[in-house]
């Protein structure tokens, strides 16, 4: 009976050895998935310092231009002011001169409606000015015809 | 008798028993570990593309962002440039016109001139007017000279309208010393105005003559559409 039992046990032994493997394969796989997500977090923060670092460089570079860029506008401002400066200093006098020949030079020009007819002749009135006495009287105004 | 053989022949049984138990094992225990491997191949795939095309957008939106501010302050810049070029442009233009207005005194030194001047803006007075009576204001200084032409203005009046006759009367009060020169007239007691002094006549045409002032000083603007 003793070699019947040994074999029994025996059989149970390795039973219970095959058990443990395929529950450490379970264990195992269980530990496998907990590191791919670990892998991947490292992945994806090299991918960032990448990235991050791509987009500084463009960043400085940028920057770099832009100063660029202020001192060429700015330049190309200065230059046209300066001949704008040129242009007029060359073109001042005479249109000066001009205003003033238009401020002097006038026409007096009746309104294109006006309508007169030929008024009979009245002598002249006399010029008066306010507060100095002229020695002859006054002359009568007289109505006038007048139509516009 | 059988036990012996019986003895050796369960052994062999229960070896066998074991061999397979233990075969069992290790094959299930490969398709475990088997299946591990891809479902951790699976997962650091999904995660890490997962993330990358974050990463992706963000800095995509980043530099888009970027770009953007460039091409505004560049804008900027464009616009502020062209805002100083214009700006002094027009103070140009502005100094011209002052320049001409500190000038205007000088015709009064030279009767020979001014007097006709004068002579011309009564007329012109007398014309937009058409009253009897008609009150004409100068400055002090130009009192005498303003009288020498009197006669002629009225002839000048008369002629123009068939026959018409008008009283001028000097006012007793001057324009103030700092007007330039010119005349100011009313009538029916103040009711009517016309100021016709020379610096009004200044503004006036400064006004009109800007597109001129512009073209002499900086020439034709060839971006200029409409001129009337």
């Amino acid at each position: 009976m003793t070699r019947t039992s040994d074999g029994i046990s025996s059989l149970l032994a390795a039973e219970k050895k095959a058990v443990e493997k395929i529950e450490d394969a379970k264990k195992n796989k269980v530990r496998r998935l907990k590191a791919a997500k670990e892998q991947a977090d490292r992945e994806i923060e090299g991918l960032q310092r990448e990235q991050e670092a791509e987009f500084r460089k463009v960043q400085s570079a940028h920057s770099g231009s832009k100063d660029a860029m202020v001192q060429r506008v700015d330049g190309e401002t200065e230059a046209r002011l300066k001949s704008m400066e040129s242009d007029v200093a060359t073109h001042r006098e005479q249109i000066i001169a001009r205003i003033l020949s238009m401020v002097y030079e006038i026409t007096p020009k009746m309104h294109e409606n006006a309508r007169f007819e030929q008024q009979e002749q009245p002598p002249p009135p006399k010029h008066v000015q306010y507060g100095h006495q002229e020695e002859e009287p006054e002359d009568q105004e007289e109505d006038q015809e007048e139509e516009e | 008798m059988g036990s012996k053989v019986e003895a050796v022949d369960v052994n062999k049984q229960i070896k066998h028993m074991m061999a397979f138990i233990e075969q069992e094992a290790n094959e299930k225990v490969e398709e475990i570990d088997a299946k591990a491997e891809e479902e951790f191949n699976i997962e650091k795939g999904r995660l890490v593309h997962q993330q990358r095309i974050k990463i992706q957008e963000y800095y995509d939106k980043r530099l888009k962002q970027v770009n953007l501010q460039k091409k505004i302050q560049n804008s900027n810049l464009q616009n502020q440039a062209r805002l100083k070029v214009l700006k002094a442009r027009e103070d140009h233009v502005y100094g011209v016109v002052e320049e001409a207005r500190r000038r205007l005194g000088q015709i009064t030194s030279d009767p020979q001139r001014y007097g006709p001047v004068l002579q011309a803006l009564i007329v012109q007075g007398l014309f937009q007017l058409l009253e009897p009576v008609v009150t004409v204001r100068c400055r002090q200084a130009d009192l005498s000279l303003v009288q020498s032409i009197l006669d002629s203005a009225v002839r000048q009046y008369k002629e123009a309208t068939k026959g018409m006759n008008v009283q001028i009367k000097i006012d007793d009060t001057f324009l103030p010393a700092n007007v330039c020169g010119g005349v100011e007239m009313h009538t029916k007691g103040n009711r009517i105005k016309i100021v016709n002094t020379l610096e009004s006549r200044l503004d006036l045409l400064a006004g009109q003559m800007l597109p001129e002032i512009r073209t002499s000083l900086f020439g034709r603007n060839m971006n200029r559409k409409f001129d009337d």
